[in-house]
């Protein structure tokens, strides 16, 4: 089938699942234990308040009309009101969401930066030191909790080296190095996991490769290895590690919720856990539903960038 | 073989058989991976101090030392106190009991439910398929813990809302895997056998299928545990866990948290015992992956 037809098909298999996903951020407000009048509106008001707001917030309509006039209010970009801040969610929102995703990006980044070479060694050094060490890393990456990893780093270069701030944020439009600053340990341990996964899945695909015929047959023509790994290998290996370890990547967005608890990150994970934590629903409503169409829209994405650059690939 | 013959061999008490030989020969085949080996006796040893914990304990765990805040390590107090006095061996020891609790519970109900959706799923197809994996979807839609953190929204938090949050939120994942397993499966002979002699398709399904592709399933249960007991230390640490002053490894950083500048040693027990256990059980997963599934193997 020709790219455009992926590209319509794989646009509408996804409509199904956000439908399913909005249900389900707005049951949420209805399957808390208690009434959702009481959950959206505050003790003090007295009784002809409550009367005449849950007129006014619909909450006496049936439920599928609340559905439909949550939903409209929301393509509109109109998520509610915080109960705690008095504030509009969609503010909220719009404040906390580009900080998660400046760690989300830096975190990869680093991921990036330092599991490619370390898989791809770890490959061609195969039962050597390098890569028993780089699967060491790995292993240790994969079973140490990242708030505890957390906790340690700003430990030791936060307080003990005083080379980092121990927590906090600065805007990079106030002062952009002192953003890098406080940027850099959470980013650091945020992505530590997936270093440790794409180290395993480059080394992986790299020794798959490498067992290949097309490399056998360009040893026994003499070309070196560095120029067969460089030219050919390389660029076959990367291929899955990168698909795949991108929509590890869109996992960090969950991972963010801890990393942000630790390092008092004010992005959106720590948003919407505060939400939990007071019981202010349009908050919580408002937040998990902008990151989780955020991570479908990333995985639609790369999904898409993947099909354009290897039209090998079937749709599943 | 006759008819009946053929029934007898599918019967419950057969594939029940049959699951419970193949679970023998694995653990003896598991002397074959020394990974597999360190993983598994990691993992016990947790087990051992979980389920010794009333003997391993020094103090009660909930019992508060008014002389001794925040006490290094010593005899009395093998590793220190923590702020309210309390003896943090002791809670580290009665930690292991939630900690195995979960996974003992959490990882047979996520397998449970996705070798029922995933079951039917793969084998009907179809639109049934369709439709059951447009929830399962949804379900993988939201990252991480943004998950089991709207779920315990619902649920409120504590330990058992955490099981029930950690077994749900974690099964759409195994359903998937699940569901490919049984579609390849479902075009083998044997079922096509079963399906022409008049076997029902949940005998088929349940009884036939499953127990076939039960090894790469125990791999990914397996797997899967490590990433389960990481979530649920994280939601302790984020407070929607056990609730205080119940030990739980998870809360017991957080609370380290706040006393870092005066006794860092506090925080490093409990990660230590998390990422043992992790350990332990990644590493269990890995070898058993080497052993049942080379096709999977790591090289």
């Amino acid at each position: 089938m020709s790219f455009r037809q992926f590209l319509i098909k794989r646009v509408l298999y996804v409509l199904p699942t956000l439908f399913l996903v909005t249900v389900a951020v707005f049951s949420i407000l209805h399957m808390v234990p208690g009434d959702p009048v009481d959950a959206l509106l505050s003790e003090m008001q007295d009784e002809e308040m409550r009367i005449i707001l849950i007129k006014q917030l619909g909450l006496d309509q049936p439920i599928y009309v609340q559905y439909f006039r949550w939903m409209t209010k929301v393509v509109q970009g109109d998520l509610g009101q915080s109960i705690l801040h008095n504030r509009s969610v969609s503010l909220i929102i719009k404040d906390a969401l580009p900080r998660t995703a400046y760690l989300a990006v830096a975190a990869m980044a680093l991921a990036l930066i330092i599991a490619l070479p370390l898989g791809i060694i770890a490959a061609v050094k195969r039962k050597k030191w390098q890569d028993y060490f780089a699967q060491v890393t790995a292993m240790i990456g994969l079973s140490v909790p990242a708030f505890w990893e957390g906790l340690l780093v700003m430990l030791f270069f936060g307080l003990i080296l005083g080379w980092f701030p121990v927590g906090g944020y600065t805007d990079p439009s106030e002062d952009f190095f002192d953003f890098l600053h406080h940027l850099f340990l959470p980013a650091v341990v945020l992505g530590f996991e997936l270093v440790a996964v794409l180290t395993r899945m480059t080394r992986s695909t790299m020794l798959d490769e490498l067992n290949k015929d097309y490399v056998q047959t360009h040893r026994a023509q003499g070309l070196p290895e560095r120029q067969i790994i460089t030219r050919y290998v390389l660029k076959n290996a990367l291929m899955p590690t990168l698909t795949i370890g991108s929509i590890r990547m869109a996992a960090l967005l969950g991972g963010t919720v801890v990393i942000e608890s630790v390092f008092s990150w004010p992005g959106i994970g720590r948003t919407i856990l505060e939400g939990i934590t007071s019981q202010d629903f349009p908050v919580v409503q408002g937040g998990v539903l902008v990151v989780s169409f955020a991570f479908i829209f990333i995985n639609l994405l790369v999904d898409i960038i993947h099909k354009w650059i290897d039209p090998r690939i079937k749709l599943e | 073989m006759s008819v009946i013959d053929i029934q007898k061999e599918t019967s419950l008490q057969s594939s029940l058989t049959r699951f419970l030989t193949r679970f023998w020969s694995g653990l003896s085949r598991l002397a074959e991976s020394k990974i597999a080996l360190i993983g598994l006796i990691l993992f016990m040893v947790v087990v051992a101090m979980a389920i010794l914990a009333p003997w391993l304990a020094t103090h009660d765990p909930l019992e508060m030392d008014f002389l001794a805040l925040n006490a290094s390590a010593g005899a009395n107090h093998w590793m220190g106190t923590d702020n309210l006095g309390r003896d943090i061996w002791s809670r580290l020891v009665y930690g292991a009991q939630n900690a195995i609790l979960v996974a003992i519970v959490t990882i047979p109900a996520q397998m449970g439910l996705s070798i029922f959706f995933g079951g039917i799923s793969g084998y009907y197809g179809g639109r049934t398929d369709n439709l059951m994996m447009r929830f399962n979807d949804a379900g993988m839609s939201f990252p991480g813990l943004i998950l089991f953190l709207s779920l315990l929204a619902v649920l409120g938090s504590g330990l058992w809302q955490c099981i029930l949050a950690l077994s749900f939120g974690g099964a759409p994942r195994l359903t998937r895997v699940v569901r490919g397993l049984v579609l390849t499966e479902r075009e083998r002979d044997y079922v096509k056998a079963g399906q022409m002699i008049g076997d029902s398709n949940a005998r088929i399904l349940f009884t036939q299928i499953i127990p076939n592709v039960s090894s790469p399933l125990i791999v990914m249960a397996t797997i899967r545990t490590g990433g389960t007991l990481l979530a649920f230390a994280g939601l302790s640490y984020l407070g929607l866990g056990p609730p205080p002053p119940e030990p739980s490894w998870g809360l017991m950083l957080k609370e380290a948290q706040d006393l870092m500048e005066t006794a860092p040693m506090v925080a490093v027990y409990p990660g230590l015992a998390i990422s043992i256990t992790v350990l332990g059980v990644n590493l269990l997963g890995d070898g058993l992956r080497d052993i049942f599934d080379p096709r999977l193997t790591d090289k």
